[in-house]
């Protein structure tokens, strides 16, 4: 293998770096991902001038293999760091996989792309981890994957999310979107490794006059029932929301208990890709978009337009983080009227459907478990007396009876966010068993059994939950729903609302009868932690 | 490490169970109308989507 190597510290460098990316071709989406690396800190990269990339020797024994004009198939795969490593050349091998290891267990290894010898689509498959926050906010990455890379004898890792760009041959936005979405559950949940192409024959079964629109069928973009077929042929389960047509003056329009920005959040919250279908938004335009959602950067908000009923911690959204084949890696797309953050020439407002790929076994959506959860809320206001009175009986202490009081007080006053997100019932158990929550909560919940998959819904008080800073966020109530049930009775597997919990048990002598369930009073209640995606 | 410690919670949690027949034990029982009327309208947003969106090309 030949390589090279060169430190980023001149605009020249970066313009070089460029040049050998886009062979002197405009890429919006390479200038995003040098500025996404610049913010990053990159202080050097090192290029393997000779890589057979498993990917483009998919999409080049596809296509371009069969083309009379020649096309190459060999690649070069350009790995950046945040550490000036110009004294490299200078060392034995051994010291370079000390090096370039020592820089991965110390986050100084940003990440990779693939440089395809395509001139119009240079950017095959890149992970980038990314440090790109904008002041007064929080950026949240919360889909992503470890990636192992080999480089000169070392191994690194890169955490991120996969970018591919579209090279309309073979790849449109569609296909991009999903095959982001399915090397991630690869990568994360060891699903199937897939290429374009077989993405692209996937989306093709059957064929249909749209894909027949253009030469290679498929390349001038797929729709959105083809694109379902692709993900569910990669052995996802994808739910689709669309916006209502009014059909007194033929508009389309997303129903109050459908907030776009709030059914991204508590899907990619739940560590899973959202592909977004942006509708046109610029003059003349007539082409759809699709972009993949895996992250958001949240700001404080004036708590006054918080204190609302249903209000949710989703409301602290100031961009979306998406990966736009077109427009680069981990771009921000505005949420709020008037962001300062935003970097797309689209916004929220022009997203006309949403693709979540589930895993199989999830029957419930997010917003049936959190509605579920907000009627318990309220059973509980109406039951707050008694409550009151049995623990002071107990002799509760007066640290966790103003704790409860002062929940009530802000439930009563629309002062409580929800959030809601999937896990799986294990996970669910580590994190909460690991909190610093009541020892009763984990008492009752040490020997719980519980689903594959479960739907946790998180309530706090307004000023407790509004803030940048996740390890600061205290909750005073969780609810766990069963993300295999359908929504009806009995679906809730652990409540917890202040100063009570209950959990639900199979009743081993009749298992196929209701559950039974079991009441606990939490004397020794008080706040406790929120889930941080990566803990 | 407790060697027993299914007992051990057990017993823990014993003290602050509250009776099968006590109204707090029946939390969550049945959904209220409320609730039952916006899982309907969650299902109606959903289902009655525009169906026009799957034929909507992206490129």
């Amino acid at each position: 293998m030949t390589w090279s190597s060169q430190s980023l510290s001149d605009q020249g460098h970066w313009d070089a770096l460029r040049n050998l990316i886009s062979r002197g071709q405009k890429l919006p989406a390479l200038d995003s991902l040098l500025q996404k690396l610049k913010a990053s800190n990159a202080k050097f990269y090192i290029v393997e001038d000779f890589y057979l990339d498993r990917d483009y020797s998919a999409e080049y024994i596809s296509f371009y293999a069969k083309l009379f004009k020649i096309t190459e198939k060999i690649c070069k795969r350009i790995h950046f760091f945040s550490k000036d490593l110009a004294d490299l050349k200078n060392k034995g091998p051994v010291d370079i996989i000390a090096t370039l290891e020592e820089c991965s267990r110390l986050g100084e290894y940003l990440g990779f792309t693939v440089v395809r010898p395509v001139t119009h689509a240079p950017l095959g498959r890149t992970v980038i981890r990314t440090h790109d926050n904008p002041p007064a906010a929080t950026t949240q990455q919360l889909v992503s994957s470890a990636f192992d890379v080999h480089l000169l004898g070392a191994t690194l890792e890169v955490v991120g999310f996969p970018f591919i760009q579209q090279d309309q041959r073979i790849t449109a936005c569609a296909q991009a979107a999903i095959w982001a979405t399915a090397r991630h559950f690869h990568a994360r949940h060891r699903g199937q490794w897939v290429s374009a192409p077989e993405i692209n024959s996937a989306a093709q079964n059957p064929l249909d006059e749209v894909l027949s629109q253009s030469l290679p069928s498929g390349s001038g973009g797929i729709t959105v029932r083809n694109m379902v077929r692709a993900l569910n042929y990669i052995g996802l389960r994808p739910i689709v929301y669309a916006r209502k047509i009014n059909l007194t003056n033929n508009t389309l329009y997303w129903p109050p208990t459908l907030t776009p920005a709030h059914i991204v959040d508590r899907y990619i919250d739940s560590g899973l890709p959202v592909i977004l279908i942006l509708t046109p938004w610029a003059k003349d335009q007539e082409s759809n978009h699709a972009v993949v959602a895996s992250g958001r950067v949240i700001t404080v908000r004036d708590p006054a337009t918080l204190h609302h009923p249903y209000a949710t911690r989703s409301e602290l959204i100031d961009c979306l983080i998406v990966n736009d084949d077109q427009r680069g890696v981990d771009v921000r797309l505005p949420v709020t009227k008037g962001s300062t953050y935003g970097e797309t020439p689209y916004n929220v407002e022009h997203i006309g459907g949403i693709v979540i790929p589930l895993p199989d076994k999830v029957y419930m959506k997010a917003e049936q478990a959190e509605a579920i959860s907000w009627g318990l809320l309220e059973e509980w206001r109406q039951l707050y007396s008694i409550i009151e009175a049995e623990l002071k009986s107990r002799n509760i202490s007066k640290s966790a009876l103003d704790h409860i009081a002062m929940f009530k007080n802000a439930a009563d006053n629309n002062e409580v966010l929800a959030r809601t997100y999937l896990t799986f019932g294990w996970r669910y158990k580590q994190r909460i068993l690991k909190n610093h929550c009541s020892e009763t909560i984990k008492n009752a919940i040490y020997d719980q059994e519980f689903p594959r998959l479960v739907w946790v819904t998180e309530f706090g008080r307004t000023n407790d939950l509004n803030l940048l800073d996740d390890k600061k966020a205290v909750i005073a109530s969780h609810i766990v729903t069963d993300a295999t049930a359908l929504p009806g009775p009995f679906v809730s597997q652990t409540i917890h609302l202040p100063g009570v919990l209950q959990r639900a048990i199979h009743d081993r002598a009749r298992p196929s009868n209701d559950y039974q369930t079991e009441t606990f009073w939490v004397v020794d209640d008080r706040p406790y932690g929120i889930k941080i995606r990566g803990t | 490490m407790s060697q027993d410690p299914g007992k051990f919670t057990d017993r823990a949690l014993d003290a602050c169970q509250v009776p099968a027949d006590h109204r707090i034990a029946r939390l969550g029982r049945e959904a209220s109308a409320n609730t039952q009327q916006r899982l309907k309208e969650i299902d109606k947003s959903i289902k009655s989507a525009d169906s026009q969106l799957g034929s909507i090309v992206l490129d």
